[in-house]
């Protein structure tokens, strides 16, 4: 898995691309996150339009990721979901947990509303 | 066409079989998203025979095989572990188990094979047994 991390409006982006499973960087995204909240970041989205497998611990980590961040009175919103992934969060039930948007501008625009 | 695989234990492998099975895949009509689903279902199967099944010790073995006929796509997974008791697997959907960050991975297959067994061979091995039906199917893999 790859990831860049930038700034937009103050939001925090973190941008993934690759593979999210077992194995393969897994422990990352949840480290991401962590680092971000470190830092005294509130607002997180992740982007997933990259992602082109996940499996269920990539899920987990998304899980980890998100009750982290609640812990923290931090708020993660999920971006750009490709059907696959779409797909996995529905039939866990995760797309109740997770704020999820088809694109960037709808994203940043949630955080004004 | 049979194909089976025996390794020592470890998560590294998991790609392995992945490529594998997309290769097998080939001369098989199973369209690219089916696949797909039926590739997170083999992955899921190793992890856990690694994890789980091995306690991830690389000295015990794990074995992969994969048979086709005209009907249908068969692939067991066999570990030396234990295996566990198929009632103790937890929802993930309730909402006590929601977002604990594991225990999807059975679910998952269950969602993208048309079977799921668990079986002991005569070398007291643990197997994951999936059938993926190749005739036509009804609407279960598509969500």
């Amino acid at each position: 898995m790859n990831h860049r991390i930038y700034e937009k409006d103050g939001i925090s982006i973190l941008e993934l691309k690759g593979t999210i499973t077992l194995g393969s960087g897994d422990v990352t995204l949840r480290s991401l996150v962590k680092d971000l909240l470190a830092q005294g970041k509130k607002h997180i989205v992740v982007d997933l339009g990259g992602v082109s497998f996940m499996d269920s611990t990539g899920l987990g980590e998304l899980v980890a990721a998100y009750t982290t961040a609640r812990h923290q009175q931090a708020s993660i919103k999920l971006v750009n979901l490709t059907k696959k992934i779409h797909d996995l969060l529905s039939i866990t039930q995760l797309a109740a947990v997770f704020e999820c948007f088809d694109t960037m501008d709808d994203v940043m625009a949630s955080f004004k509303a | 066409m049979a194909i089976s695989i025996r390794v020592h234990s470890h998560l590294k492998y998991t790609d392995l079989f992945h490529t594998v099975l997309t290769q097998v895949a080939k001369d098989l009509p199973i369209p690219q998203e089916r696949l797909d689903w039926v590739a997170l279902s083999l992955r899921e199967a190793v992890n856990n025979a690694v994890l789980h099944g091995s306690k991830n010790d690389p000295k015990r073995w794990i074995e992969v095989a994969m048979a086709a006929t005209e009907k249908a796509l068969v692939i067991k997974v066999w570990d030396e572990g234990k295996g566990f008791p198929e009632d103790v697997l937890r929802d993930p959907r309730k909402s006590e188990n929601l977002l604990r960050p594991n225990g999807r991975g059975i679910f998952l297959i269950r969602q993208f094979v048309d079977k799921l067994e668990f079986d002991r061979d005569r070398k007291g091995r643990f197997g994951i047994i999936m059938t993926v039906n190749l005739a036509a199917r009804e609407s279960k893999e598509e969500i």
